[in-house]
């Protein structure tokens, strides 16, 4: 037994402590946050008792929740615009969700400074926790609130180069500001569920919106000859003894691609989908997130897309009209549009920008994030191109001859068993030179995309651009 | 005050450990004094400050008498120890003290009864630490009856597996007039002595390569492949890799061939993948590991619950009785190093690995400095034991590696666990005194050549009597 081999040991052991601290170290400095802040840890309520909870602030500063006393001087949670920003923002009071949930343990952290801390400390008395600063603009928000109308639905506003939410309105809402005291009666009006962030968590079949999926696949399949493509619409198709109309029984006549997309033709998209490689479509939809995780800190659904190469032919020419067993949620299509907008580039959707210590000394600042590309920036031009046409002479014309340009699919997304019954969808971006804002409407049972989204979004665009 | 003392107990102890390493740069004994001394005067600080903590916090006087109890406890022992073994490492010592003072804190914090268990299975355990290293001069009792060490402690894991009971689905307990034994613990020294001898038997030694003869070494073999076997039958497997694996470095020390480590760890790693198809517990375990909020309600659960003390502690913790340690289940066991990270900080769980790190060093320091082979390797086989464990419980438990079930050494409760440690303790103490007692004969080269070693003998011989005495 010479030293040598002691030695030797001194040495494995010594490499085995030290990758264990480093990788401890490493987990407390940097991995902890993730952990720390996911809902099933009990813990946040311990930092809580030690931590006045951090105030959450709009684009343009103003308070989107923040501590208060009430008449009573006990601490409550108040959210100065009530129903507005219900969802996004979340509420603390009953379990957390929205940005006071993705926000959680930054809110129950305090970078006060250090003398101040530890003068608190010795005093025990509690600090004050970070603030956290969103992109949501309440300029945006009530726009978009009130462009739902009477409607439950959806409507999301995100900046088309940065993935930032501007706004994020659903509904049927509810006052976070009781959410805890009607807890009872919120949560269990499953008619509504008005506690479902519907432009995250609600599940929609795409409708014609399926069909920048259905168109792209077409032209990547066929790059060369998809502007020859032609077809003669007579108001229905029948494969294998199943049959699809258009819409309110049109007759579109003969097209070609452009003009099949702009009127958003169900027979052409028909038949385009039983030209198309299933497979592939399959594999696209997969990078298109279908079913997959979405780059976003909220709470979110994932989108549900079942082809597969032993699929039947009524369940191909359905899925490639957006109807069948496909489901998205309104802020998976607005990030696809987002993507095509930016170059074929998808950004991480994102709402908070900044975190500074409740004094408003800077703490963080999250930078823009891309997540994915999805497409080339060719391929994404070439569906801009379609997409202009289709708020040119086609389904979104009422966005036609405005101050701004807009690029934008509709969709009316049947549902349910009753003929006609259908979710009113549109989705676009502005100024497609260089895009401005992505916006993503869904109101439910409120007809073609037309008929509600495309002025729903007009007022939107409005509002964004100061147009009254 | 109460408030702020969390940032004092850290600074506490980032210097006590400081002064583990810097200790080593200090040549001068005058020096070493006064920071074994000031290590001391950290550690009292660490221990009152925190049951002052605990009795603001949990507004539970008695508390004091408990923390009286202990200090007194801890004096007692290091005057005593230093009175009886002056030669002896007062850093081992020390860390004795401040592993189990962080200990004591943590357990009075999460439950009065066991702090107070643990502290009487203290009591005991310190008054037979106090007389082994006095026993260890009579080493050569047992020398050359190695077989008796190996043969009890086979037997006693062979009984166990017939009577014991298993608790926590792997581990066996036997329980006498009420008091629970865990005795793999204490197997476990028995094998260290056995193998120890084993591997060591000049009689079966080759003398011209210093390696013990091929049918020493498969008998060796055989008996720690007996042990390992019988434990993972009970499915203690925590104890069968502790086991392996500590023979696996002695007989590397011993055979001085890389091959064994190399074969060891492909063995290992076969025996894992037996495992995770054979018991459930392993594949849930492992489960666990890779991810634990894939299953957080079940099988994710307890690691969950640890990765969330360790994150919302961070840094400095959230304070003593000011977390919630108590939803990590087995916490006072297994987690003790998540709970100590929860509510004293990541800086003090970060000190108390450290600590750890630097108990190993000193040992493996120590049988450096021992030139009788048979001591030498029982010293490595300590060192790798406790080594090996603080590895398995804070790897474990920071999700580095899969969980094994097995107790951070002096510092969870367990009575069996603390006082098998601290006779380990002891017995490193005593092979360093005996080890101090040689280096007077003479500078020894790096490269301990075997065929000097009757040269040594012999010079040595008159000073200790019971060398070479068979």
């Amino acid at each position: 037994m010479r030293k040598r081999e002691l030695w030797t040991i001194v040495y494995i052991f010594l490499a085995i402590f030290l990758a264990m601290t480093g990788y401890f170290i490493y987990n407390v400095q940097f991995g902890a946050k993730a952990v720390v802040n996911d809902d099933h840890n009990t813990r946040k309520k311990d930092l809580a008792r030690q931590v006045i909870r951090g105030s959450i602030y709009a684009a343009d500063g103003t308070i989107l929740a923040e501590e208060a006393l009430n008449g009573e001087h006990q601490e409550i949670r108040n959210y100065p615009y009530g129903e507005i920003f219900a969802h996004v923002v979340g509420f603390s009071t009953r379990g957390t969700t929205g940005i006071e949930n993705a926000a959680d343990i930054d809110l129950l952290t305090s970078n006060a400074p250090v003398g101040e801390k530890l003068q608190k400390e010795m005093a025990g008395v509690r600090n004050t926790g970070d603030r956290v600063y969103t992109s949501l603009r309440p300029d945006l928000q009530m726009a978009c609130y009130s462009a739902l109308g009477p409607y439950n639905g959806a409507v999301t506003v995100m900046e088309a180069k940065t993935g930032r939410i501007l706004a994020m309105v659903s509904k049927p809402d509810f006052d976070p500001n009781t959410v805890s005291e009607n807890w009872a009666e919120i949560s269990s009006d499953d008619d509504n569920s008005p506690l479902v962030n519907r432009a995250t968590q609600g599940l929609y079949p795409p409708g014609s919106i399926f069909k920048m999926v259905t168109l792209y696949e077409y032209m990547k399949e066929n790059p060369d000859t998809y502007t020859d493509y032609s077809y003669t619409c007579s108001g229905s198709i029948t494969a294998d003894d199943s049959t699809i109309e258009c819409y309110h029984g049109s007759i579109h006549g003969q097209e070609d691609l452009l003009t099949s997309f702009a009127d958003s033709c169900n027979t052409s998209f028909t038949n385009i989908g039983l030209m198309l490689d299933i497979p592939k479509l399959s594999d696209t939809a997969d990078r298109f997130l279908f079913g997959r995780v979405l780059p976003t800190d909220l709470a979110y659904s994932r989108s549900r897309f079942s082809l597969n190469s032993a699929s039947g032919t009524k369940q191909i020419m359905q899925t490639a009209i957006g109807q069948g067993s496909t489901l998205v949620t309104p802020l998976h299509i607005a990030l696809i549009t987002q993507a095509i907008a930016n170059d074929g580039m998808m950004m991480r959707a994102q709402e908070i920008v900044k975190k500074t210590n409740y004094q408003g000394t800077l703490i963080k600042e999250y930078q823009p994030e891309e997540y994915r590309r999805i497409m080339t920036a060719e391929e994404a031009e070439v569906l801009t191109e379609y997409m202009k046409e289709v708020c040119n002479t086609g389904t979104g014309k009422k966005l036609k001859g405005l101050s701004y340009t807009v690029a934008g699919k509709t969709g009316s997304a049947e549902f349910g068993n009753i003929k006609g019954q259908s979710h009113s969808w549109f989705t676009g971006f502005s100024d497609p030179d260089d895009p401005d804002i992505v916006v993503t409407v869904i109101a439910e049972g409120a007809g073609s995309g037309s008929e509600y989204a495309v002025p729903a979004a007009k007022r939107i665009f409005d509002a964004y651009y100061g147009v009254h | 005050m109460a408030g702020l003392s969390k940032y004092f107990i850290a600074i506490f102890i980032v210097f006590y450990t400081f002064h583990c390493f810097a200790v080593f740069s200090y040549r001068n004994d005058e020096e070493r004094r006064v920071f074994y001394l000031f290590q001391n005067v950290l550690m009292v600080l660490t221990h009152v400050l925190g049951f002052y903590v605990l009795c603001v916090r949990k507004e539970d006087s008695s508390l004091i008498f408990l923390c009286v109890f202990e200090e007194i406890l801890f004096f007692g022992f290091i005057i005593l120890f230093r009175v009886i073994y002056p030669e002896a490492s007062r850093l081992v010592t020390n860390n004795i003290c401040m592993l189990m003072a962080i200990g004591f804190i943590m357990l009075a914090r999460l439950s009065y009864t066991r702090a107070i268990r643990q502290f009487v299975v203290a009591v005991i355990a310190m008054a037979a630490a106090l007389i082994i290293p006095w026993l260890m001069q009579k080493i050569y009792l047992v020398r050359y009856r190695y077989w008796i060490a190996g043969i009890a402690g086979l037997a006693v894991l062979l009984f166990m597996m017939t009577i014991g009971t298993v608790t926590n689905g792997s581990k066996i307990t036997l329980t006498i007039a009420g008091v629970t034994f865990l005795p793999s613990e204490f197997v476990k020294l028995l094998f260290i002595f056995f193998v120890a001898g084993m591997l060591t038997d000049e009689e079966h030694t080759d003398p011209n390569t210093g390696r013990v003869d091929t049918p020493q070494l498969l008998a060796s073999m055989m008996i720690a492949m007996a042990h390992v076997g019988i434990l993972a039958m009970c499915k203690d497997l925590g104890s069968a890799l502790i086991f392996f694996v500590v023979y696996m470095f002695m007989l590397y020390a011993a055979m001085r061939m890389p091959i064994v480590l190399i074969g060891g760890t492909a063995g290992m790693a076969a025996a894992s993948v037996v495992g995770y198809r054979l018991f459930a517990h392993v594949r849930n375990r492992v489960r666990a590991w890779r991810d634990p909020f894939a299953d957080i309600e079940s099988s994710g659960y307890q690691m969950a619950q640890s990765l969330f003390a360790i994150g919302t502690g961070s840094w400095f913790g959230l304070g003593l009785a000011a977390g919630s340690p108590q939803s990590i289940p087995t916490v006072s066991k297994d987690f003790m190093f998540a709970a100590i990270s929860e509510e004293m900080g990541g800086l003090t769980a970060l000190c108390v690995i450290l600590i750890s790190l630097s108990n190993f060093l000193m040992f493996m320091n120590i049988s450096m400095s021992i030139r009788d082979m048979y001591l030498r390797l029982m010293a490595v086989g300590l060192a790798v034991n406790y080594g090996f464990q603080v590895i398995l419980t804070i790897g474990g438990v920071t999700k580095f590696i899969p969980l094994t079930g097995v107790t951070l050494p002096l510092v969870s409760y367990g009575g069996s666990s603390v006082l098998v440690t601290l006779i380990g303790f002891a017995v490193i103490q005593g092979l360093y005194i005996t080890a101090g007692n040689m280096e007077d004969v003479g500078p020894y080269e790096d490269e301990y050549d075997y065929h000097d070693e009757d040269a040594y003998d012999e010079e040595d011989e008159h000073r200790h009597p019971y060398r070479g005495y068979r």
